[in-house]
């Protein structure tokens, strides 16, 4: 084994993780023909490569994500959507013909067409959905596949113990919306709880324990 | 108590949001309408201040530091020491705020602190005249803000009247009509009583007490109520655009009355003068 | 000039403040410490006390600034007017200029800035109490700040200042030793790298002498990158209890 690390251990930036540079992945970087890490996380081994998994990273665009934003300015052409991480995206702006009329300080789920060097433009077809109630909460972009989980299993259980309707983006920006503050409140509970316990065991069965306290008939139990 | 987002996001939704639960005399950190958050004072921070504190009140973290020095009364005021307040709203603190020399929003907040020290008459500063006309101390208050969640201005009352309560200055004696300092021998400061201001926001009729960044981005106007006792105000300041009904006046004189009460009891602890007058 | 009349270090190799020639001051070093900003850390080193943040990556103003192949580095290290002896006039002095300066162009050398183009990361260094050695120990928060964001980098990096007093070299000099003293030198590296990142005489040295500072400084680095890993590592050790925040 040509690793000098073990998976799930805390790694610092710089520090050596391997002398086989076949081996760098996601937030390593290769000098010299060894793999070294470039931020602080836990060491994931997947698919033959050392990953590191940070505690907090920026969030980096890339095409088909799913974000969620608030239009921030309207110009003849786009909107300017903010996607939080000092990220703007652009939007077509179509106009009259435009099935939906947008106005700044709304929230939208859609994804990203392309980012590049001009920026980050958004899908703004049928897949652009205005939301128009719920509770706004922000996460670490890393965190975001923690909160879907395998399969969109963990998303699953917070829909289903909720009856809230989530619009999870890429970004770390998410949605909820249910029929009440008391349910929208007992999501963004669980997800903060998700957010800081991601790298412990038993995580699901937590969740699912949370929010059927805080749930009871749609009433609120207990207070944090 | 929940936590929604590092950063505040002005959005419709989380304003209707707001405004259902004030309605239902909720909040969104879990809060109830008159409620602060968790205060805490730390005195005696910075050595090389004749006093400091900082304060965190929720997620906004304000140090004050008090320096004196011996300077020129200012001439419509001969027989009085002089207090000068600085603040500075540091880039450090938010995304909102800039690098560069105090905008208007720092210079406002600078001024509601020195109303509420001035004109409370919290120091006594005819006892800080040394030579009358010539020779007086000079008090400076610098106030900064290192993180921001809202409300920047009671904590800036509370860190700088903590400062000044806790400060120890030097020793200053006339000899031959000259001014000599003997740090040797330290003081507090006159102190006559314990200012505290008290942040209102409004949203239509309702309102609600030490708003965060969120509630500030959603709210119509606030306004704080420099408080110098227990039924005197010393300083007021409508801040934001926006209406403030006339009716409601009672009720925000009322809640801040009581709020100041309970800011200066933590205050007094704080500074070691429970349960007591100066 | 010649002899100071109160000597700095005794006949038996100690310091005022009683430390060895080779001892730095008590550190404190914490990470995350600023919740509004991306990424932030606290330092103490005897009295210096130090904040940092970051802001960042974000979209580059004024727009002729930005790179296209990279992120652009502001930095501004900042004194409060009560952190010194007296009290400083509010606003940038040239002094404050000049450390800024230095200290971005140290961190520069660290941070992947090839993964960021045509963005700006911000860092904000403010002095709270400056009892020497702040420049080194503000750019070793500002380096666990932008560990603490996220940020991509090649290596921590740390930094300490060494001083030649009264003939002898000593390690983290206090400000009396600093004022009194015949040099002064803040050094700062990539300690894993094992690279110079910034580095500043003011007085004078034989070579010798410098030969044998740039080592003493080395190894307080090499204690302070420690805690800085340390400080890192420590969120994830600390589970937070079930719900609670």
């Amino acid at each position: 084994m040509s690793s000098y690390v073990h998976d799930r251990e805390v790694v610092t930036p710089g520090q050596i993780l391997s002398n086989d540079h076949r081996l760098a992945g996601a937030y390593t970087y290769v000098y010299g023909g060894k793999v070294y890490a470039a931020v602080a996380g836990i060491i994931q081994f997947r698919d033959s490569k050392i990953n590191i998994l940070p505690a907090k990273s920026p969030y980096k665009p890339s095409e088909s994500d799913p974000v969620v934003g608030i239009i921030i300015d309207s110009k003849p052409s786009n909107y300017e959507v903010d996607l939080g991480w000092h990220l703007v995206g652009f939007l077509h702006n179509p106009g009259r013909r435009s099935r939906m009329r947008l106005q700044i300080g709304d929230v939208v789920y859609t994804h990203v067409k392309h980012s590049g060097i001009r920026g980050v433009f958004l899908e703004g077809g049928r897949e652009l959905v205005k939301i128009d109630r719920g509770l706004l909460i922000r996460v670490s972009p890393v965190k975001v596949p923690r909160i879907i989980g395998k399969k969109g299993s963990m998303l699953q259980i917070l829909n289903s113990e909720s009856g809230c309707k989530l619009y999870v983006g890429r970004n770390g920006l998410i949605a909820v919306v249910g029929e009440s503050p008391e349910r929208e409140f007992a999501v963004a509970s669980a997800i903060k709880m998700i957010e800081s316990e991601s790298h412990l065991p038993g995580l699901t069965e937590r969740v699912t324990h949370h929010l059927r306290k805080k749930i009871i008939g749609g009433e609120i139990v207990g207070e944090d | 108590m929940y936590r929604i987002g590092a950063k505040p996001y002005p959005t419709k939704i989380m304003h209707d949001k707001l405004y259902e639960l004030i309605l239902r005399g909720e909040r969104l950190d879990g809060r109830g309408p008159y409620q602060y958050r968790p205060l805490e004072i730390k005195t005696s921070i910075i050595e090389k201040t004749d006093g400091s504190a900082m304060v965190n009140l929720g997620g906004t973290k304000i140090i004050a530091g008090v320096k004196t020095a011996l300077g020129q009364p200012y001439p419509d005021t001969p027989d009085q020491g002089n207090i000068v307040v600085n603040a500075e709203l540091l880039p450090l603190a938010s995304s909102f705020f800039e690098p560069g020399p105090p905008d208007e929003k720092a210079i406002e907040l600078a001024r509601v602190v020195d109303r509420c020290i001035r004109e409370s008459k919290m120091l006594e500063l005819d006892k800080l005249v040394y030579i009358p006309g010539r020779s007086v101390l000079v008090v400076y208050i610098d106030v900064y803000v290192l993180d921001y969640d809202g409300n920047y201005f009671d904590p800036s009352v509370l860190a700088s009247v903590a400062a000044l309560a806790t400060s120890k200055i030097p020793l200053y004696e006339v000899k031959d009509g000259e001014v000599i300092m003997n740090p040797e021998i330290r003081s507090s400061l006159p102190i006559r009583r314990f200012p505290v201001s008290v942040t209102i926001g409004l949203l239509g009729d309702k309102i609600l007490v030490d708003p965060t960044s969120l509630e500030e981005s959603a709210i119509d106007t606030s306004i704080v109520l420099g408080w110098s006792d227990d039924d005197e105000m010393a300083a007021i300041q409508k801040n934001l655009q926006g209406l403030i009904q006339f009716g409601v006046m009672d009720e925000i004189i009322n809640v801040s009355k009581e709020k100041a009460g309970e800011l200066r009891t933590r205050l007094m602890e704080a500074v070691g003068r429970v349960g007591g007058t100066p | 000039m010649e002899k100071t009349e109160q000597r700095l270090i005794t006949e038996d190799g100690r310091r005022i403040d009683g430390r060895a020639l080779d001892e730095m001051r008590p550190v404190r070093i914490e990470a995350g410490v600023l919740d509004r900003s991306d990424g932030s850390a606290y330092i103490e080193m005897g009295k210096t006390k130090i904040y940092a943040a970051v802001y960042g990556p974000k979209e580059a103003h004024p727009r002729h600034l930005a790179q296209p192949h990279k992120a652009i580095l502001n930095c501004r290290y900042h004194m409060a007017s009560f952190s010194v002896e007296g009290r400083k006039a509010p606003g940038m002095t040239r002094r404050e200029i000049e450390l800024s300066k230095v200290i971005r162009e140290a961190l520069e050398s660290v941070v992947i800035l090839e993964e960021f183009p045509r963005s700006a990361i911000d860092i904000f260094i403010e002095v709270i109490q400056a009892d020497a050695g702040t420049r080194t120990a503000g750019l070793t928060a500002a380096s666990l700040a932008l560990a603490d964001a996220g940020i991509p980098m090649l290596d921590l990096c740390a930094g300490i200042a060494v001083g030649k007093v009264e003939g002898k070299i000593v390690l983290d000099p206090s400000e009396e030793e600093d004022k009194k003293g015949e040099a002064d030198m803040p050094v700062a590296m990539t300690p894993r790298l094992g690279s110079i990142v910034l580095l500043q005489l003011n007085g004078r040295l034989t070579s010798a002498e410098f030969r044998e500072a740039l080592n003493l400084a080395k190894k307080g680095i090499e204690v302070l990158y420690e805690l800085q890993k340390k400080a890192l590592s420590k969120k994830f050790e600390s589970a937070t209890p079930l719900g609670e925040e």
